[in-house]
């Protein structure tokens, strides 16, 4: 006999429809398993951070322009002069600054690279080395981005292309330390005579590099030894005595650097009983017998 | 005992087992490896120690170049030129080691002349570079002529390292 009790205990342990708790279990370890793999799976492939990019765009236009004399052709003839045939509608150029030797730079491919900017344009020059927005300029070796030092020449800044460097945003700079060619002049501040000075007038507007060069002193033995003096004046010449080399006693054969205020200036220099020469420059700062500045190249 | 439902663990476990092996051998095996930053700034390092060196290797007989200070380097030589020509080359957050490494032929073996002697960090990038010059040209007392019984000039070629470094 079947009684009601026993078919009463059936009914109450059916048990569709519910979750057990070893299910629970099971798909908490697979999904935590799942959510941990699909977080690191993403950093085990190259991930290229924007100015990690950018520094590698720099880095490539220093270089041509520092390590390149750059490269000309019209399809038939081409050449590395391409300062002499950028303005041949005919003709494809490559920009690159140096004069044969890597980061020995032509003052003349310089200057062409600074016109060929103005008449071409920014994108051109843009399209020329593959990059977005930039800024490329020769600066002094102590200038930074918060005071930056451009090289000079003729009055004018030597070179410095490209748009304004934004205040925010991936700014990548890349700097390669340079020398310059053909940037200095030269004057002569031999004494010629027993006890005649020598008077050099200098106009100065722009940061520049004042180097004296003494070979030789005491020339005339007249007892008073050799010095050099320099006179300051913003209006006419003559002016204050600024500085004396040295500062007292005897000036000795060597090489003498000298920091001059900014500004417009005029310099009145007097040698005295001494052979050398002074050499003059805005576009760097004279080291190891070089007028060295640092080509920046910012891009963004 | 009701087992119903054992399984599902089971299977959960060795699913995720599954994968945390897989993700380890993908790992493991990847030859991808993502730029660090780090590595950013030793190129400019590297870059600013190569030109230094060879703007310094100027044939202008100025004793800020290389070749001059190298001529003249004895026990009695300041070699201050030199250094400050290098800090005016760098900027001013970075510091540098000049050391010079030549071929002793006494000892028959390649000593080192340190030039200064500051201590790095751990980070540092180092570039080298090769000054050939002819043993009449050293002073007397100079440490990289060490054939003593030699009548005829010979080359001799040091290694020049400049080691840089932030601060």
């Amino acid at each position: 006999m079947i009684y009601t009790t026993d078919i009463i205990m059936v009914i109450v342990k059916e048990e569709k429809g519910q979750l057990s708790l070893d299910v629970l279990v099971g798909l908490t370890v697979f999904m935590v398993t799942f959510i941990f793999i699909l977080q690191y799976l993403p950093s085990i492939f190259v991930v290229q951070r924007s100015d990690i990019s950018l520094t590698a765009n720099a880095y490539r236009v220093a270089a041509l322009l520092c390590e390149s004399p750059g490269y000309w052709t019209n399809g038939s003839y081409n050449g590395t002069d391409w300062e002499n045939h950028w303005k041949n509608s005919d003709v494809t150029v490559r920009v690159g600054l140096s004069n044969g030797n890597p980061c020995e730079l032509s003052i003349q491919k310089i200057l062409n690279f600074s016109e060929l900017y103005r008449d071409k344009g920014y994108d051109y020059i843009a399209d020329m080395f593959g990059i977005k927005n930039y800024n490329i300029s020769l600066q002094f070796l102590y200038s930074n981005s918060s005071y930056p030092v451009y090289s000079y020449y003729n009055g004018k800044p030597l070179l410095l292309i490209g748009e304004k460097i934004p205040e925010y945003g991936n700014v990548i700079k890349f700097e390669r330390i340079v020398y310059l060619d053909n940037a200095s002049f030269v004057y002569n501040i031999t004494t010629s005579q027993k006890g005649v000075n020598r008077t050099k007038l200098f106009n100065v507007t722009n940061v520049g590099t004042f180097v004296f060069v003494v070979k030789n002193t005491s020339l005339w033995g007249n007892g008073y030894g050799s010095w050099i003096q320099i006179k300051l004046s913003r209006k006419g010449w003559g002016g204050p005595k600024l500085l004396r080399i040295p500062s007292s006693g005897h000036l000795t054969p060597g090489i003498y650097s000298v920091s001059l205020p900014s500004g417009s200036l005029n310099l009145t220099i007097v040698s005295h009983n001494l052979a050398g020469y002074l050499i003059y420059s805005t576009a760097g700062q004279y080291i190891a017998g070089r007028i060295a500045a640092k080509l920046v190249v910012c891009v963004w | 005992m009701n087992e119903k439902g054992q399984a599902f663990t089971l299977e959960s476990v060795v699913a995720s087992l599954l994968l945390l092996v897989v993700a380890y051998f993908l790992f493991r095996s990847t030859l991808l490896i993502a730029p660090q930053s780090t590595q950013v700034t030793d190129v400019q390092l590297s870059q600013y120690a190569r030109d230094t060196l060879r703007l310094l290797d100027s044939p202008a007989n100025s004793d800020d170049t290389l070749k001059y200070t190298l001529e003249h380097i004895n026990s009695t030589y300041s070699v201050e030129p030199l250094l400050n020509a290098i800090k005016e080359c760098l900027p001013k957050d970075v510091m540098f080691n000049l050391d010079v490494y030549y071929f002793n032929n006494t000892t028959g073996k390649v000593e080192v002349y340190e030039i200064t002697h500051n201590v790095p960090t751990s980070n540092t990038v180092t570039v080298s570079r090769c000054v050939v010059i002819n043993s009449n040209e050293f002073v007397n007392g100079s440490p990289f002529v060490t054939r003593s019984a030699e009548s005829s000039t010979y080359p001799v070629v040091l290694e020049v390292r400049l080691t840089l470094w932030r601060v």
